[in-house]
Protein backbone atom coordinates (compact mmCIF):
# COMPACT_ATOMS: atom_id res chain seq x y z
CA UNK A 1 0.00 0.00 0.00
CA UNK A 2 1.34 3.36 -1.01
CA UNK A 3 0.75 6.72 0.60
CA UNK A 4 0.34 9.06 -2.34
CA UNK A 5 0.72 12.81 -2.18
CA UNK A 6 1.16 15.78 -4.49
CA UNK A 7 3.46 18.79 -4.29
CA UNK A 8 3.44 21.99 -6.32
CA UNK A 9 6.65 23.97 -6.66
CA UNK A 10 5.38 27.54 -6.81
CA UNK A 11 8.71 28.87 -8.04
CA UNK A 12 8.45 26.67 -11.12
CA UNK A 13 4.73 27.22 -11.75
CA UNK A 14 4.23 29.72 -14.58
CA UNK A 15 0.43 29.78 -14.43
CA UNK A 16 -0.16 28.30 -17.89
CA UNK A 17 -3.16 26.33 -16.57
CA UNK A 18 -2.26 23.28 -18.65
CA UNK A 19 -2.96 21.22 -15.50
CA UNK A 20 -6.51 22.61 -15.34
CA UNK A 21 -7.17 21.76 -18.98
CA UNK A 22 -5.59 18.29 -18.71
CA UNK A 23 -7.70 17.47 -15.64
CA UNK A 24 -10.86 18.62 -17.36
CA UNK A 25 -10.16 16.57 -20.49
CA UNK A 26 -8.89 13.43 -18.74
CA UNK A 27 -11.81 13.20 -16.33
CA UNK A 28 -14.50 14.54 -18.68
CA UNK A 29 -15.53 17.13 -16.11
CA UNK A 30 -18.77 18.84 -17.20
CA UNK A 31 -18.89 22.41 -18.37
CA UNK A 32 -18.93 25.08 -15.68
CA UNK A 33 -17.23 23.10 -12.90
CA UNK A 34 -13.63 22.06 -12.22
CA UNK A 35 -11.81 19.41 -10.21
CA UNK A 36 -8.66 21.50 -10.31
CA UNK A 37 -8.24 25.19 -10.82
CA UNK A 38 -5.81 27.95 -9.94
CA UNK A 39 -6.10 31.47 -8.65
CA UNK A 40 -3.60 34.24 -8.55
CA UNK A 41 -2.53 35.94 -5.36
CA UNK A 42 -1.34 39.54 -5.63
CA UNK A 43 0.38 41.42 -2.86
CA UNK A 44 1.97 44.82 -2.48
CA UNK A 45 1.61 47.87 -4.70
CA UNK A 46 3.52 49.08 -7.73
CA UNK A 47 6.51 48.90 -8.07
CA UNK A 48 6.86 46.40 -5.16
CA UNK A 49 4.28 44.00 -6.48
CA UNK A 50 4.43 40.23 -6.16
CA UNK A 51 2.20 37.50 -7.51
CA UNK A 52 1.95 33.79 -6.91
CA UNK A 53 -0.38 31.02 -8.01
CA UNK A 54 -2.50 28.85 -5.74
CA UNK A 55 -3.80 25.47 -6.84
CA UNK A 56 -7.30 24.53 -5.67
CA UNK A 57 -8.16 20.83 -5.62
CA UNK A 58 -8.84 17.98 -3.22
CA UNK A 59 -5.92 17.53 -0.80
CA UNK A 60 -6.78 13.89 0.10
CA UNK A 61 -6.36 14.84 3.75
CA UNK A 62 -5.38 12.26 6.35
CA UNK A 63 -7.93 13.75 8.72
CA UNK A 64 -10.57 14.43 6.07
CA UNK A 65 -13.65 16.21 7.48
CA UNK A 66 -15.61 15.36 4.33
CA UNK A 67 -15.45 11.66 5.27
CA UNK A 68 -16.56 12.07 8.87
CA UNK A 69 -19.62 14.21 7.99
CA UNK A 70 -20.88 12.00 5.14
CA UNK A 71 -24.05 10.31 6.43
CA UNK A 72 -24.20 7.55 3.80
CA UNK A 73 -20.51 6.58 3.76
CA UNK A 74 -20.34 7.66 0.12
CA UNK A 75 -17.10 9.49 0.99
CA UNK A 76 -14.43 7.09 2.12
CA UNK A 77 -10.68 6.45 2.09
CA UNK A 78 -9.35 3.59 0.02
CA UNK A 79 -6.41 1.31 0.79
CA UNK A 80 -3.95 3.69 -0.91
CA UNK A 81 -5.08 6.66 1.15
CA UNK A 82 -7.08 8.34 -1.62
CA UNK A 83 -10.24 10.10 -0.48
CA UNK A 84 -12.90 8.76 -2.82
CA UNK A 85 -16.62 9.08 -3.48
CA UNK A 86 -18.97 6.19 -4.16
CA UNK A 87 -21.29 8.06 -6.53
CA UNK A 88 -24.03 5.43 -6.19
CA UNK A 89 -24.33 6.19 -2.45
CA UNK A 90 -24.15 9.98 -2.67
CA UNK A 91 -27.52 11.64 -1.95
CA UNK A 92 -26.32 15.20 -2.63
CA UNK A 93 -26.77 16.58 0.90
CA UNK A 94 -23.66 18.77 0.40
CA UNK A 95 -22.38 18.21 3.96
CA UNK A 96 -18.95 17.26 2.57
CA UNK A 97 -18.80 20.49 0.57
CA UNK A 98 -19.55 22.56 3.67
CA UNK A 99 -17.00 20.62 5.75
CA UNK A 100 -14.14 20.94 3.23
CA UNK A 101 -11.96 23.92 4.20
CA UNK A 102 -10.46 23.99 0.68
CA UNK A 103 -13.74 24.30 -1.26
CA UNK A 104 -12.51 21.36 -3.31
CA UNK A 105 -15.85 19.68 -3.90
CA UNK A 106 -18.78 20.58 -6.12
CA UNK A 107 -22.03 19.05 -7.28
CA UNK A 108 -21.60 17.41 -10.66
CA UNK A 109 -24.30 19.08 -12.76
CA UNK A 110 -24.81 15.96 -14.90
CA UNK A 111 -25.07 13.36 -12.13
CA UNK A 112 -26.16 15.44 -9.12
CA UNK A 113 -23.50 13.81 -6.92
CA UNK A 114 -20.57 15.39 -5.07
CA UNK A 115 -17.45 15.35 -7.21
CA UNK A 116 -13.78 16.26 -6.80
CA UNK A 117 -10.19 15.45 -7.79
CA UNK A 118 -9.25 11.78 -7.50
CA UNK A 119 -5.51 12.26 -8.15
CA UNK A 120 -6.45 10.43 -11.40
CA UNK A 121 -6.64 7.12 -9.57
CA UNK A 122 -7.41 5.27 -12.82
CA UNK A 123 -4.04 6.40 -14.21
CA UNK A 124 -2.15 5.83 -10.97
CA UNK A 125 -3.39 2.21 -10.87
CA UNK A 126 -1.79 1.76 -14.31
CA UNK A 127 1.52 3.13 -13.02
CA UNK A 128 1.09 6.56 -14.64
CA UNK A 129 1.15 10.01 -13.09
CA UNK A 130 -2.08 12.04 -12.76
CA UNK A 131 -2.94 13.99 -15.93
CA UNK A 132 -2.09 17.37 -14.34
CA UNK A 133 1.38 16.13 -13.37
CA UNK A 134 1.97 14.49 -16.71
CA UNK A 135 1.13 17.63 -18.65
CA UNK A 136 2.96 20.25 -16.54
CA UNK A 137 5.61 21.81 -18.84
CA UNK A 138 7.87 23.02 -15.99
CA UNK A 139 7.61 19.93 -13.75
CA UNK A 140 6.10 22.12 -11.07
CA UNK A 141 3.67 19.37 -10.05
CA UNK A 142 5.22 16.30 -8.42
CA UNK A 143 3.29 13.16 -7.50
CA UNK A 144 4.44 10.05 -5.70
CA UNK A 145 4.57 7.80 -2.68
CA UNK A 146 5.29 9.83 0.45
CA UNK A 147 6.45 6.69 2.28
CA UNK A 148 9.05 5.77 -0.37
CA UNK A 149 12.40 7.44 0.51
CA UNK A 150 13.60 7.15 -3.09
CA UNK A 151 10.55 8.85 -4.62
CA UNK A 152 10.92 12.27 -6.27
CA UNK A 153 8.26 13.83 -4.07
CA UNK A 154 10.14 12.78 -0.91
CA UNK A 155 13.38 14.25 -2.27
CA UNK A 156 11.72 17.51 -3.29
CA UNK A 157 9.98 17.82 0.08
CA UNK A 158 13.32 17.24 1.85
CA UNK A 159 15.23 19.72 -0.32
CA UNK A 160 12.75 22.61 -0.45
CA UNK A 161 10.78 24.91 1.79
CA UNK A 162 7.45 23.16 2.37
CA UNK A 163 4.11 24.68 3.36
CA UNK A 164 0.81 22.95 3.98
CA UNK A 165 -2.22 24.84 2.65
CA UNK A 166 -4.38 26.15 5.51
CA UNK A 167 -2.45 24.18 8.10
CA UNK A 168 -4.62 25.63 10.89
CA UNK A 169 -7.58 23.58 9.64
CA UNK A 170 -5.82 20.52 11.09
CA UNK A 171 -6.75 18.18 8.26
CA UNK A 172 -3.21 16.95 7.49
CA UNK A 173 -3.47 17.39 3.71
CA UNK A 174 -1.38 15.21 1.41
CA UNK A 175 -0.76 18.23 -0.78
CA UNK A 176 2.23 20.49 -0.33
CA UNK A 177 3.42 23.83 -1.63
CA UNK A 178 7.14 24.10 -2.25
CA UNK A 179 8.95 27.45 -2.07
CA UNK A 180 5.86 29.50 -1.27
CA UNK A 181 6.60 33.23 -0.87
CA UNK A 182 3.29 34.91 -0.17
CA UNK A 183 0.87 34.29 2.67
CA UNK A 184 -2.86 34.46 2.15
CA UNK A 185 -4.24 37.59 3.76
CA UNK A 186 -7.92 37.36 4.52
CA UNK A 187 -9.99 40.52 4.12
CA UNK B 1 -11.72 33.44 -6.02
CA UNK B 2 -11.83 31.71 -9.35
CA UNK B 3 -12.78 28.28 -8.02
CA UNK B 4 -15.59 29.76 -5.94
CA UNK B 5 -17.01 31.51 -8.96
CA UNK B 6 -16.58 28.40 -11.11
CA UNK B 7 -18.09 25.93 -8.70
CA UNK B 8 -20.62 28.34 -7.18
CA UNK B 9 -19.46 27.67 -3.62
CA UNK B 10 -20.21 30.96 -1.87
CA UNK B 11 -23.21 29.46 -0.10
CA UNK B 12 -23.45 25.72 -0.37
CA UNK B 13 -26.43 25.37 1.96
CA UNK B 14 -29.06 27.89 0.91
CA UNK B 15 -32.52 28.91 2.19
CA UNK B 16 -34.05 25.38 2.08
CA UNK B 17 -31.56 24.31 4.76
CA UNK B 18 -32.34 27.44 6.82
CA UNK B 19 -36.02 26.54 6.49
CA UNK B 20 -35.26 22.97 7.55
CA UNK B 21 -33.37 24.24 10.61
CA UNK B 22 -36.36 26.39 11.63
CA UNK B 23 -39.03 23.76 10.91
CA UNK B 24 -37.11 20.94 12.60
CA UNK B 25 -36.62 23.18 15.65
CA UNK B 26 -40.39 23.73 15.79
CA UNK B 27 -41.11 20.02 15.31
CA UNK B 28 -38.61 18.99 17.98
CA UNK B 29 -39.88 21.60 20.43
CA UNK B 30 -43.54 20.76 19.77
CA UNK B 31 -43.11 17.00 20.08
CA UNK B 32 -41.08 17.48 23.27
CA UNK B 33 -43.84 19.67 24.72
CA UNK B 34 -46.43 17.12 23.57
CA UNK B 35 -44.59 14.31 25.40
CA UNK B 36 -44.11 16.44 28.51
CA UNK B 37 -47.78 17.46 28.48
CA UNK B 38 -48.88 13.81 28.25
CA UNK B 39 -46.75 13.01 31.29
CA UNK B 40 -48.28 15.84 33.36
CA UNK B 41 -51.74 14.99 31.97
CA UNK B 42 -52.35 18.24 30.11
CA UNK B 43 -54.19 16.52 27.28
CA UNK B 44 -55.39 19.63 25.46
CA UNK B 45 -51.89 21.02 25.16
CA UNK B 46 -50.52 17.62 24.09
CA UNK B 47 -53.21 17.37 21.43
CA UNK B 48 -52.61 20.85 19.98
CA UNK B 49 -48.82 20.36 20.05
CA UNK B 50 -49.18 17.07 18.16
CA UNK B 51 -51.66 18.50 15.64
CA UNK B 52 -49.30 21.43 15.02
CA UNK B 53 -46.16 19.28 14.81
CA UNK B 54 -47.54 16.91 12.16
CA UNK B 55 -48.00 19.32 9.20
CA UNK B 56 -44.79 21.16 10.07
CA UNK B 57 -42.89 17.86 10.05
CA UNK B 58 -44.44 16.92 6.70
CA UNK B 59 -43.38 20.25 5.14
CA UNK B 60 -39.93 19.97 6.77
CA UNK B 61 -39.26 16.52 5.32
CA UNK B 62 -40.47 17.63 1.90
CA UNK B 63 -38.17 20.68 1.93
CA UNK B 64 -35.25 18.56 3.07
CA UNK B 65 -35.89 15.95 0.40
CA UNK B 66 -36.25 18.55 -2.35
CA UNK B 67 -32.91 20.09 -1.34
CA UNK B 68 -31.07 16.82 -1.99
CA UNK B 69 -29.64 16.75 -5.48
CA UNK B 70 -30.23 12.97 -5.54
CA UNK B 71 -33.40 12.65 -3.51
CA UNK B 72 -34.30 9.21 -4.86
CA UNK B 73 -31.20 7.79 -3.19
CA UNK B 74 -32.23 9.11 0.24
CA UNK B 75 -32.80 5.50 1.36
CA UNK B 76 -29.01 5.28 1.81
CA UNK B 77 -29.45 7.43 4.91
CA UNK B 78 -31.07 4.42 6.55
CA UNK B 79 -28.86 1.70 5.06
CA UNK B 80 -25.52 3.32 6.01
CA UNK B 81 -24.99 4.89 9.38
CA UNK B 82 -21.89 6.93 10.16
CA UNK B 83 -21.48 7.61 13.88
CA UNK B 84 -19.52 10.84 13.31
CA UNK B 85 -22.08 12.30 10.89
CA UNK B 86 -24.73 14.49 12.55
CA UNK B 87 -27.00 13.98 9.52
CA UNK B 88 -27.04 10.22 10.17
CA UNK B 89 -28.31 10.82 13.72
CA UNK B 90 -30.67 13.55 12.51
CA UNK B 91 -32.28 11.45 9.79
CA UNK B 92 -33.02 8.59 12.21
CA UNK B 93 -34.26 11.05 14.84
CA UNK B 94 -36.60 12.67 12.30
CA UNK B 95 -37.86 9.27 11.11
CA UNK B 96 -38.62 8.10 14.66
CA UNK B 97 -40.14 11.49 15.54
CA UNK B 98 -42.44 11.10 12.56
CA UNK B 99 -43.43 7.66 13.78
CA UNK B 100 -44.16 8.86 17.34
CA UNK B 101 -46.10 11.87 15.98
CA UNK B 102 -48.29 9.59 13.86
CA UNK B 103 -48.94 7.30 16.87
CA UNK B 104 -49.84 10.32 19.07
CA UNK B 105 -52.08 11.62 16.29
CA UNK B 106 -53.82 8.24 15.94
CA UNK B 107 -54.32 8.18 19.71
CA UNK B 108 -55.83 11.68 19.77
CA UNK B 109 -58.12 10.79 16.86
CA UNK B 110 -59.16 7.58 18.68
CA UNK B 111 -57.90 5.24 15.96
CA UNK B 112 -55.82 3.43 18.58
CA UNK B 113 -55.95 3.14 22.34
CA UNK B 114 -52.51 3.29 23.94
CA UNK B 115 -51.95 1.31 27.13
CA UNK B 116 -50.60 3.38 30.02
CA UNK B 117 -47.20 1.67 29.65
CA UNK B 118 -47.04 2.48 25.92
CA UNK B 119 -48.24 6.01 26.55
CA UNK B 120 -45.59 6.57 29.22
CA UNK B 121 -42.85 4.98 27.10
CA UNK B 122 -43.70 7.02 24.01
CA UNK B 123 -44.01 10.24 26.00
CA UNK B 124 -40.50 9.85 27.40
CA UNK B 125 -39.23 8.67 24.00
CA UNK B 126 -40.67 11.81 22.40
CA UNK B 127 -38.72 14.01 24.85
CA UNK B 128 -35.47 12.17 24.00
CA UNK B 129 -36.24 12.40 20.28
CA UNK B 130 -37.02 16.10 20.67
CA UNK B 131 -33.59 16.53 22.20
CA UNK B 132 -32.00 14.71 19.25
CA UNK B 133 -33.95 16.63 16.59
CA UNK B 134 -33.29 20.03 18.14
CA UNK B 135 -29.58 19.47 18.83
CA UNK B 136 -28.56 17.72 15.63
CA UNK B 137 -28.69 20.84 13.47
CA UNK B 138 -26.29 22.58 15.86
CA UNK B 139 -24.04 19.51 15.91
CA UNK B 140 -24.20 19.43 12.09
CA UNK B 141 -22.76 22.93 11.94
CA UNK B 142 -20.20 22.31 14.68
CA UNK B 143 -18.89 19.18 12.93
CA UNK B 144 -17.93 21.40 9.98
CA UNK B 145 -15.79 23.56 12.26
CA UNK B 146 -12.62 23.52 10.16
CA UNK B 147 -14.50 25.19 7.34
CA UNK B 148 -16.88 27.23 9.53
CA UNK B 149 -15.05 28.59 12.61
CA UNK B 150 -18.04 30.79 13.47
CA UNK B 151 -19.99 27.72 14.57
CA UNK B 152 -17.14 25.81 16.19
CA UNK B 153 -18.64 26.11 19.68
CA UNK B 154 -20.00 23.13 21.59
CA UNK B 155 -22.59 25.55 23.02
CA UNK B 156 -24.37 25.67 19.68
CA UNK B 157 -26.23 22.34 20.05
CA UNK B 158 -27.69 23.14 23.52
CA UNK B 159 -28.45 26.71 22.38
CA UNK B 160 -30.38 25.37 19.39
CA UNK B 161 -32.24 22.92 21.66
CA UNK B 162 -33.34 25.55 24.20
CA UNK B 163 -34.25 28.08 21.54
CA UNK B 164 -36.28 25.37 19.75
CA UNK B 165 -38.36 24.88 22.91
CA UNK B 166 -38.83 28.68 23.12
CA UNK B 167 -39.93 28.74 19.46
CA UNK B 168 -42.38 25.87 19.92
CA UNK B 169 -43.72 27.42 23.14
CA UNK B 170 -44.07 30.71 21.28
CA UNK B 171 -46.04 29.11 18.48
CA UNK B 172 -48.38 27.40 20.94
CA UNK B 173 -48.80 30.68 22.83
CA UNK B 174 -49.75 32.45 19.61
CA UNK B 175 -52.27 29.68 18.94
CA UNK B 176 -53.77 30.75 22.30
CA UNK B 177 -54.19 27.49 24.16
CA UNK B 178 -53.89 26.54 27.84
CA UNK B 179 -51.83 29.55 28.83
CA UNK B 180 -50.63 28.29 32.23
CA UNK B 181 -48.35 25.63 30.78
CA UNK B 182 -47.37 26.98 27.37
CA UNK B 183 -46.53 30.46 28.66
CA UNK B 184 -44.36 29.05 31.45
CA UNK B 185 -42.54 26.76 29.02
CA UNK B 186 -42.10 29.70 26.66
CA UNK B 187 -40.87 32.07 29.35
CA UNK B 188 -38.39 29.69 30.98
CA UNK B 189 -37.04 28.62 27.57
CA UNK B 190 -36.71 32.24 26.41
CA UNK B 191 -34.75 33.26 29.50
CA UNK B 192 -32.55 30.13 29.27
CA UNK B 193 -31.86 30.62 25.57
CA UNK B 194 -30.91 34.28 26.18
CA UNK B 195 -28.44 33.19 28.88
CA UNK B 196 -26.94 30.50 26.60
CA UNK B 197 -26.84 32.93 23.69
CA UNK B 198 -24.91 35.36 25.90
CA UNK B 199 -22.32 32.67 26.61
CA UNK B 200 -22.12 31.89 22.90
CA UNK B 201 -21.54 35.52 21.93
CA UNK B 202 -18.88 35.67 24.65
CA UNK B 203 -17.10 32.75 22.97
CA UNK B 204 -17.12 34.60 19.65
CA UNK B 205 -15.35 37.57 21.23
CA UNK B 206 -12.78 35.40 23.02
CA UNK B 207 -12.25 32.76 20.32
CA UNK B 208 -9.30 31.94 18.11
CA UNK B 209 -8.12 34.24 15.34
CA UNK B 210 -10.15 32.22 12.81
CA UNK B 211 -13.32 32.63 14.93
CA UNK B 212 -12.71 36.36 15.33
CA UNK B 213 -12.18 36.75 11.56
CA UNK B 214 -15.42 34.89 10.91
CA UNK B 215 -17.21 37.03 13.49
CA UNK B 216 -16.00 40.25 11.87
CA UNK B 217 -17.30 38.90 8.55
CA UNK B 218 -20.67 38.25 10.20
CA UNK B 219 -20.81 41.79 11.60
CA UNK B 220 -19.87 43.37 8.30
CA UNK B 221 -22.24 41.38 6.10
CA UNK B 222 -25.11 40.33 8.36
CA UNK B 223 -24.76 43.04 11.03
CA UNK B 224 -28.34 44.27 10.96
CA UNK B 225 -29.93 40.80 11.21
CA UNK B 226 -27.39 39.80 13.87
CA UNK B 227 -28.04 42.80 16.14
CA UNK B 228 -31.80 42.50 15.64
CA UNK B 229 -31.52 38.81 16.57
CA UNK B 230 -29.57 39.67 19.71
CA UNK B 231 -31.81 42.57 20.73
CA UNK B 232 -35.30 41.55 19.69
CA UNK B 233 -34.89 37.78 19.45
CA UNK B 234 -33.04 37.05 22.68
CA UNK B 235 -32.65 40.18 24.83
CA UNK B 236 -36.22 41.46 24.78
CA UNK B 237 -37.95 38.08 25.38
CA UNK B 238 -35.63 37.46 28.34
CA UNK B 239 -36.36 40.89 29.88
CA UNK B 240 -40.12 40.51 29.31
CA UNK B 241 -39.96 36.93 30.60
CA UNK B 242 -38.29 37.97 33.84
CA UNK B 243 -40.81 40.81 34.15
CA UNK B 244 -43.71 38.37 33.68
CA UNK B 245 -42.32 35.80 36.13
CA UNK B 246 -41.66 38.36 38.85
CA UNK B 247 -44.84 40.33 38.30
CA UNK B 248 -47.68 40.07 40.80
CA UNK B 249 -50.14 41.67 38.44
CA UNK B 250 -53.52 40.10 37.87
CA UNK B 251 -54.29 42.23 34.85
CA UNK B 252 -55.07 39.54 32.35
CA UNK B 253 -54.75 41.84 29.34
CA UNK B 254 -51.23 42.93 30.29
CA UNK B 255 -50.10 39.34 30.92
CA UNK B 256 -51.57 38.33 27.58
CA UNK B 257 -49.75 41.14 25.73
CA UNK B 258 -46.42 40.36 27.38
CA UNK B 259 -46.58 36.61 26.64
CA UNK B 260 -47.66 37.25 23.06
CA UNK B 261 -44.70 39.61 22.61
CA UNK B 262 -42.31 37.05 24.13
CA UNK B 263 -43.78 34.42 21.81
CA UNK B 264 -43.33 36.51 18.70
CA UNK B 265 -39.82 37.65 19.54
CA UNK B 266 -38.72 34.13 20.49
CA UNK B 267 -39.84 32.85 17.09
CA UNK B 268 -37.94 35.70 15.47
CA UNK B 269 -34.81 35.03 17.55
CA UNK B 270 -34.80 31.29 16.83
CA UNK B 271 -35.22 31.91 13.11
CA UNK B 272 -32.67 34.75 13.07
CA UNK B 273 -29.87 32.85 14.77
CA UNK B 274 -30.29 29.84 12.49
CA UNK B 275 -30.34 32.02 9.39
CA UNK B 276 -27.40 34.19 10.28
CA UNK B 277 -25.10 31.43 11.58
CA UNK B 278 -25.77 29.17 8.60
CA UNK B 279 -25.35 31.87 5.98
CA UNK B 280 -22.51 33.85 7.57
CA UNK B 281 -20.76 30.66 8.70
CA UNK B 282 -20.30 29.54 5.10
CA UNK B 283 -19.55 32.93 3.64
CA UNK B 284 -16.08 33.79 4.92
Amino acid sequence: MANYGLAVDLEKCVGCKACVVACKAENEVPEGVFRLTTHELEQGSFPDLDTELRHDQCRHCENAPCISVCPTKASYRDEDGFVRIDFSKCIGCKACMVACPYDARFINPEGGYADKCTYCIHRVKEGKDPACVNTCPTDARIFGDLDDPSSKIRREISNNRVTLPQEEAGTNPKFFYLNKKLNEVKA
Amino acid sequence: MEIEAANGLHHIWEWPVVLHFVLSALVGGLIGIAGFSRIIKKDKLAKIATYTAFPILAVDLLVLWLDLTRGFRAFWLFLSFRVTAAISWGSWALLLTGLVTVIFLADHLDYIDLSSFADNFLSWASIILALAVTTYTGAMLTSSMAAMPLVSSMLLAPLFAVSAVAMAGGLLELLNIERTVSSWVLTIASVSSAVLFGFYVGELYGGTQAVQQAYSHLISNYGLVWWLTIGLGFGLPAILGVFWMSSQTRREKLICCVTKAVALFSLFGGTGIRFVLLMAGQGH
